[in-house]
């Protein structure tokens, strides 16, 4: 990996920060072999291939959702999201089948069932925290900038759903106004 | 769509499938326990075993993180995080 990549991202990073106009303490990691990025907590992972390919607007895009991410504690709520239900599931059904303990299968389908459920319905809540997250990037740094990284990385990434995301042509769809 | 994102695409929805056949067999297997149905749980007690089993071996080959070192260096190798 060239220093360059790592070197813009130290550049645009911070100064992405300054134009959205926030003081926050934020890493910004390049990410090997990857077109991605990622939020830790107050660490922004961008990937290597999205550095090599994607403009300086696009970059700062993609840092903006990721800051957006940070910013509304998104980690944390899907954090809550996923342990509380588990948490809930699981002592429900420990008391409840409690009479049947000592079989394997009944922990392990309960425990699957309880952990199916709970991927199941964060669908839409992750969902709705990506397009949030695009909305702060949208409104701090430009709806064009935001619409461009996302633009850049339909390039790279496959265009569907997923467990995490809405498409990318959804995402720029709602993004654009009219 | 390129082979690839097609195979993707297959991929997300055999999860969303493979979830919900949990969901759904783990939960009526749990109703056969609770209910005391000897006739319900002969019926969702091998489907719910099986694919809970298929799932939990998934999840638990599937993990992976970010070493402290690579966080550390600012360079990681882009497992999923």
């Amino acid at each position: 990996m060239s220093l360059d990549v790592r070197e813009r991202l130290g550049k645009i990073g911070p100064e992405t920060l300054q134009r959205m106009g926030l003081n926050l303490k934020v890493r910004f990691l390049v990410l090997r072999r990857s077109s991605n990025a990622y939020n830790g907590k107050n660490r922004i992972f961008v990937g290597e291939m999205f550095l090599q390919q994607s403009t300086d607007d696009e970059l700062r895009g993609i840092i903006g959702h990721e800051v957006g991410h940070i910013v509304k504690k998104d980690n944390i709520v899907k954090m809550l999201w996923t342990l509380i239900p588990s948490l809930a599931l699981g002592i429900t059904l420990g008391l409840l089948l409690g009479p049947y303990q000592g079989r394997v299968e009944s922990v392990l389908v309960p425990l699957m069932t309880g952990i199916g459920a709970v991927l199941l319905s964060g669908i839409p809540l992750n969902w709705r925290m990506e397009y949030r997250a695009d909305r702060f990037a949208a409104e701090r740094l430009g709806t064009d900038v935001a619409v461009c990284a996302l633009t850049r990385l339909r390039t790279l990434h496959f265009d569907g759903f997923s467990f995490t995301h809405p498409p990318l042509s959804k995402r720029i769809r709602r993004l654009q106004p009219g | 769509m390129s082979f690839r994102h097609r195979l993707i695409k297959l991929f997300i929805w055999a999860q969303v499938v493979l979830l919900s056949v949990v969901v759904v067999t783990g939960s009526l297997y749990a109703a056969a326990l609770l209910l005391d149905s000897r006739v319900l749980l002969g019926l969702v007690q091998f489907p719910a075993q099986t694919f809970s089993a298929v799932l939990f071996a998934l999840i638990a080959f599937s993990g992976s993180s970010v070493s402290s070192s690579e966080l550390r260096s600012g360079y990681c190798s882009g497992r999923g995080l």
